[in-house]
Formats: C-alpha cells, structure tokens, sequence
C-alpha cells in the first residue's frame, strides 16, 4: 500500500523539479540581455537625448516650454542642417542657449551632434513644410528701417504687446516685448525667429503669437490682414532691438525696494 | 582472522583515521556536547550567518572561475557571467543577496549577543572574535561592491580614497596604499580583488574557527533570567552543574532548530535572488560624467547618509576619529561591563542603545536611498516646466522660466514635484515671498542657499523675478504682471550692466 503511494509522490515530486528547472531560464530576476544605447539619428536615440539634455527649456514634447518649440516642421524646414548642427554644438550668443559640444568635460562629439540634428528632423521635420512666407530665418545685421518698424509695431504688434503695461489692469494680453529687461535677454536672431515664425503653442491670449503672414491687430484690436515682408521683418527687429539700451521708463521709486530692508 | 567484509573495512579505515587524528573526539565533542535546554529560536541566528558565509564561499569559488580582475576586461566578464554562463545571473545574485543576508544576520545575532548579555565572563573573547568577524564581513561586502567595477564602484573608491586623504600627514600615503597608486587604476581592482578572495575570506575563515571553538569550549550561555548576574567566581561550576543536569545534547534538539531556520532563510534567498536578480553591474565608470549620483549598496546607505548631512566643520575628525573609536569600545565591552545582570529588563541602557542605533540607522538608510540633500544635476536640461505655469506669461516671465533652467535652479528646486529636493519646492513661492523679498533672497542667499547677486545681471533677475511670482500654486488665474501689487517690474530700469552683450555669459 505504502510503496505505490511513494512511487507516486516521487514521480510528483520529479515533475516539479524538471518543471521548476525547465521554467528557470524565465525567472522574473533573469537580467536582459545587454543591448547598444540606440543611436541618436533613431527614434529612441533622438528621444532620450532629447528629454535628458533639452527638455528642460524647450518642453517636455518639443513644445509649450520657455524656449522656442522645436516640434515646428516649419522652422525645421527652413534652418539648415549646418546651421542648427552650429546652435547645438556652440549655443546662441546672447540667449540662453548653451553649446553641447566643443571642449567642454561633458561634451557630446560632432558626430553624435549630427546624427541627433538628422533624428529630430526624422521625428519631428516635415521635408515639404514651407513656410507662408518666403522670409530668410537668419538675422543679417545690416542696414534697416527702426522708424518704420515703429511704425510697424504700432500697428500691427501693440494691441497684444502693449509698451506701458496697464498697472493694475486684468485686460489679457500678451505682455510687453519692449521691455529693456526682456530686451536685454535675448538675441536679435531671437527676435527675428520670433516674428517670421510666431508661436502657437503656448495658448496665450487673446490669440497666439502669428507668423509673419500674420493676421495681426491693429492698435484698435481690429484684424490686419497680409503678410509682413523680409524688410519689415529687419525694420521691426531694428526697433526693438534700439530699444534694448534706451530704458523708456522712468527711475524707480524707492518705496518699493526700501520696504524689505526696514523690517 | 575475522571475515574481511566492506562494511568492517571501512570501519578498520576510519578507526586508523580516527586513532591518528582525534576527528571523531572532535566531531562528538562538537555534535553532542550538551547545551541549556531553554537555548531556543534566539539562538538561531549564529548559525544562519555561517550557512550564508558557506553560500558565499561556494558561490564565490565559482563565480572566480569566470571572473576577470583585470580593469579592462571585469565589466565585460560580469556581462558574460550574466548572459553566457548556463544560470550565471543567478549564481551572481545568490552571491549578491547572501552577501546581504549574511550581513543583517551578523548584525541580528550579534543584537541579540548584546541584549542577552551573552558576552560577559567567560565568554568576552568570543564576543571580540565577533567584532573582529563584524568587520571582516562589513569589508567583504564593501570589497564586494567594487568587483563589478561600475561607476558606483569607482565612485565609492573616489570616496573612500578622498577620506583617507584627510588623515593628517600620512593621508596621501594612506591613499596610495588603498589605491595601489596616487589613482583609481587596474592596480586598485587587483588590490581589492587580493582583499576580496584571498584575506578577508582567510581572516573570516581563522575568527569563525577561534569563534565557534570559544563556544564548543564556553558553552552556549543560558537565556538570561532577571536576579540571576554572572558572579565570575563561581559561574564556571555553576554552568557545568546546571548543563550536565537538565542540559541536552546540541543534536538533535538544538540542531534542529538551526536547520529549519537555515532551510528557511536558503528558500527564501533563492526566491530573492530569483525574482530580483544580480546586483549590477551598473553604468560604466566615466569620471567625465558629474551628474553621476553613486549611491552604495543597501547596507552601507546609512554611513552614506551621515557623510552627507555632517556639518562640514566636523567632517575630518568625525570621519578619522569616530570609527576607531567606537570600534574599540565595541570590543572592550566585555571588558568593561564583565559581570552582573543579564536580562534585558535589568539592562534598559542597554535596549535603549540597541533601539537608538536601530532607529538611527534605520532612518538614515530610509534617507539615503532618496538622497534630497543632493541637488538633481542634470534637472536643468531634463526636467521640463509643467506647461501650466508657462501658458498666458509674458516675454520676459517667459525668458525668466528660461533663465530659473539656466542658472540651474531647477537642480535644487522643484516646481510641482518635478526637480531637486534640495531647496524648497516653488510651486507656490509667490504666495510666500514678495517681489521684494525674492529679488533678496536671490542676491543674498540664505538658508543653505549661495548668494546669486554677481553671477546675475539685472535683466536675468527682473526675468527670474517676474516669472517666479507667477507661481501662485496653479489656483489663481495667470493675468499681466502689472495686475499684481507686487511687481514693480514694469517701473523698474536696467541697471547700466557693464556689457549688456555679455548677460548670456558668466
């Protein structure tokens, strides 16, 4: 009785363990195998460097972060590879852009810095983007209108960009852009990048930054339809950047900053 | 003559054996010696830690065979352990979590050694043979760690070798002998290689010998019973009558018990090990790479913790002083208190030490895995603004968001739980700070924080500024600087910076 019974639970028991042995090469602890980090020319290569080293300022999508959004097939299409590969490896003088590559201790080899620029025009480019209007992206210091820009900004740019904010006032707009602080901040290339490309990502009121084919507002809040051209662009840039050195507003009272230092 | 069968031959070879070696007075001396009835489930612990010391030996031996102490080529065979070997991965994690394991039952049994007493006469140099293996295990684990050769290994000797520099006087000597040169090298790995497989497992081999044999000659000591101190005089006789009386012979009674115990735990590691796996081997070392945060293994979190919150100002003497001498003390304790009361209902310094260190330790390991004290280093390029916060601001609120990445204040300062931990989170910072009071806080610093004022122009500070007393905590709607009290931004002028090209660099 007993030794049929024993026979069994061997049998059992042998099951198990050719099983449970058969079954160990699946274990939960088992580590993956090792694979090469995907280059930076890829999908996933493009991705990780992308949310580990420019995130941070340019969003966590490529949109809606403080600097300019790179998910936009328009601007990707109209800056050259040389030129973005320039502004990765080298930063932006005058922005907060920094470089990535060159000498500093982390940087990133100008083969990486390529393959990246190439991963993030398969990712977010769009060869046939165009822009609406044919204006160059670059910046070219040269010979330009500021009095017409003037003109420009007043009539197309200060219903949303107002120059003396409404101290007090809820009215939503989109803040000043002639502000020497703001100014001071960044390039005239920002500028530039700014008005022939806008930005409509940012949900801001009571409409989003247009392009240069506009529409824009007129000091009335009234629509203004047709597109700026590549010299208003250089004139409106012009302005605002003379304004950079010329405060327009008067000292400071002492009342404010005095208010801390009594306690 | 007598029949020669096999049974009786190898009776006669054991009995020559035996006759010229004393082997089965030792093993009857140490297998039926009589120990206290009442030794129960306390004294199990002892035993665990040499069965986990004897896994690691095993394991140990094999996962050498495979093993490549060379500084090129030791990643690359821990790698190949992992892949290639037929159940590699899990001979590195048996020998990765028995490690461990052997370590937290060093650390219970000698707890319990404490709390009972256990040390006092006759026992005190079993209890030094104890410290002494405390260490010799403590440093097999650290040893350990620096096999797999990965960045938290080269960062742990980077740490290491930069507290022996602090001795003062011999430190660079200091450094060089733990090193094996004035750098982490290939010479380093061989070093530790040396310390791991030939002398400490040779020390932990010699003091386990010296340690059980002190206890095959003092016997096991009795569970303490309150109104019954050890009077050196006569504990001697005493424990002898009482053991040869009501005492029973170490197997099977008290052996059983260390066997289920063993059997268990050894399940349980292999489960462990099964479902968790080995240990590293983690990122490649890259000393070009700052934003590495090494962090050690579990067991040496709390040391790692204490490093960080020390004031700095007592950094050298508490790092050079504190360890030797609380290692002395350690092993003089038998010495000092020798005698008297064993239970713990007598002793409450004692518990209340035990409780303390356990509490100490505990809450340091608990803050060590999440390190807040340490900045997040890579936080300004990778950790984004919740779109919330950026959505309907101005240019320049806009330019400050930019600028709060920029000057890397993201890396101690979290808006919305995103960022460092290291400094308050500013989700809401507005509603606690004015214009005013940011605009000096920035400048000035205070609290833990470095000052900012020469590192930023006026313009990055009015941005900074503006786009911080948005951050109201999300409840109130986005309106124009203007429309808040507090910002008098809109009134304020540049100052003359010297070089207002040179705002984007410092």
């Amino acid at each position: 009785m007993i030794r049929p019974m024993m026979r069994v639970n061997t049998a059992v028991a042998l099951t198990i363990a050719l099983a449970s042995l058969a079954a160990c090469d699946q274990l939960p602890g088992k580590p993956a195998l090792r694979v090469a980090p995907p280059t930076l020319d890829t999908a996933a290569g493009f991705a990780g460097f992308y949310s580990e080293n420019c995130a941070g300022c340019h969003g966590a999508d490529g949109t809606q972060g403080p600097a300019r959004p790179m998910r936009d097939a328009v601007y990707l299409a109209a800056v050259p590879d040389d030129a973005m590969f320039n502004m990765l490896r080298n930063g932006i003088e005058g922005t907060r852009m920094p470089g990535f590559g060159g000498n500093r201790i982390t940087a990133v080899d100008d083969a990486a810095l390529t393959a990246f620029v190439k991963g993030m025009r398969t990712a977010w480019g769009n060869a046939s983007a165009t822009a609406p209007t044919n204006i160059a992206w670059a910046h070219q210091p040269g010979k330009a209108d500021a009095e017409h820009g003037r003109e420009l900004f007043d009539a197309r740019c200060v219903s949303c960009h107002p120059r003396t904010q409404p101290v007090g006032s809820s009215a939503t707009v989109s803040g000043s852009v002639t502000d020497p602080f703001y100014l001071r901040l960044v390039s005239d290339q920002h500028l530039r990048t700014s008005i022939v490309f806008g930005r409509n990502d940012l949900n801001s009121a009571p409409a989003n930054m247009p392009s240069a084919a506009g529409p824009f507002q007129d000091g009335n809040g009234q629509r203004v339809d047709g597109a700026l051209s590549s010299s208003d662009v250089d004139d409106l840039v012009a302005y605002l950047s003379g304004l950079r050195s010329s405060p327009l507003y008067a000292p400071p009272t002492s009342a404010a900053q005095s208010k801390d230092e009594t306690k | 003559m007598s029949e020669m069968t096999p049974k009786r031959a190898i009776f006669d070879a054991l009995n020559w054996l035996d006759e010229r070696t004393g082997l089965f007075w030792i093993l009857r001396r140490s297998v039926f010696h009589r120990v206290p009835r009442n030794a129960k489930w306390w004294y199990v612990f002892g035993s665990a830690t040499m069965m986990f010391f004897t896994i690691q030996i095993v394991t140990g031996i094999v996962l050498a065979m495979f093993y490549a102490p060379s500084a090129a080529q030791a990643y690359e065979s821990l790698v190949y352990i992992n892949e290639q070997v037929p159940f590699g991965w899990m001979l590195r994690a048996m020998h990765g979590w028995s490690s461990n394991a052997m370590c937290l039952m060093m650390l219970v049994h000698m707890m319990q050694v404490f709390l009972h007493g256990s040390y006092k006469y006759p026992r005190e140099l079993t209890w030094v043979a104890g410290v002494f293996l405390c260490l010799t295990t403590l440093g097999l684990a650290f040893t350990g760690q620096i096999m797999r050769w990965d960045a938290d290994a080269y960062w742990g000797l980077g740490i290491g070798a930069a507290i022996m520099d602090r001795a003062p006087g011999i430190g660079n000597q200091l450094r060089a002998v733990m090193l094996g040169g004035p750098q982490i090298s290939g010479a380093t790995l061989s070093r530790f290689f040396a310390l791991h497989v030939f002398i400490l497992p040779g020390s932990a081999i010699a003091l386990i010998g010296f340690h059980l044999y002190s206890v095959l000659r003092q016997g096991i000591s009795e569970m303490p019973k309150a109104g019954e101190p050890v009077v050196p005089a006569t504990y001697r006789k005493e424990y002898e009558e009482r053991t040869h009386k009501t005492g029973v012979p170490f197997y099977p009674d008290a052996a059983r018990r260390d066997m289920v115990f063993c059997g268990a735990a050894l399940i349980v590691l292999i489960g462990i090990a099964a479902w968790f796996g080995p240990m590293g081997p983690g990122e490649l070392p890259d000393p070009t790479i700052i934003e590495a945060s090494p962090r050690p293994d579990g067991l040496f979190l709390w040391i790692y913790s204490a490093l960080a919150l020390l004031p700095p100002a007592s950094e050298t003497f508490l790092l050079l002083a504190v360890p030797p001498v609380a290692i002395a003390f350690l092993a003089a304790i038998p010495f000092i208190f020798n005698r008297g009361e064993r239970a713990p209902s007598q002793r409450p310094v004692s518990v209340l030490i035990v409780v303390l260190l356990c509490t100490a330790i505990g809450v340091l390991t608990w803050l060590g895995m999440s390190s807040p004290w340490g900045p997040k280093m890579d936080a300004w390029t990778s950790t984004p603004t919740a779109v919330q916060y950026l959505q309907q601001r101005t240019p320049l609120e806009l330019q400050g968001a930019l600028e709060f990445q920029f000057a890397q204040c993201r890396n101690c300062h979290a808006i919305d739980d995103a960022g460092g931990q290291r400094g308050p989170d500013l989700t809401d910072v507005a509603t606690r700070l004015s214009w005013d009071q940011l605009m000096r806080q920035i400048q000035q610093g205070g609290g833990n924080m470095p000052a900012y004022g020469k590192a930023l122009s006026s313009s990055e500070m009015q941005a900074l500024v503006a786009f911080l007393s948005t951050l109201d905590g999300g409840d109130l709607a986005a309106t124009l600087p203007g429309a808040l009290e507090q910002q008098p931004a809109r009134d304020a002028v540049p100052q003359a910076d010297a070089n207002p090209a040179a705002n984007s660099s410092r």
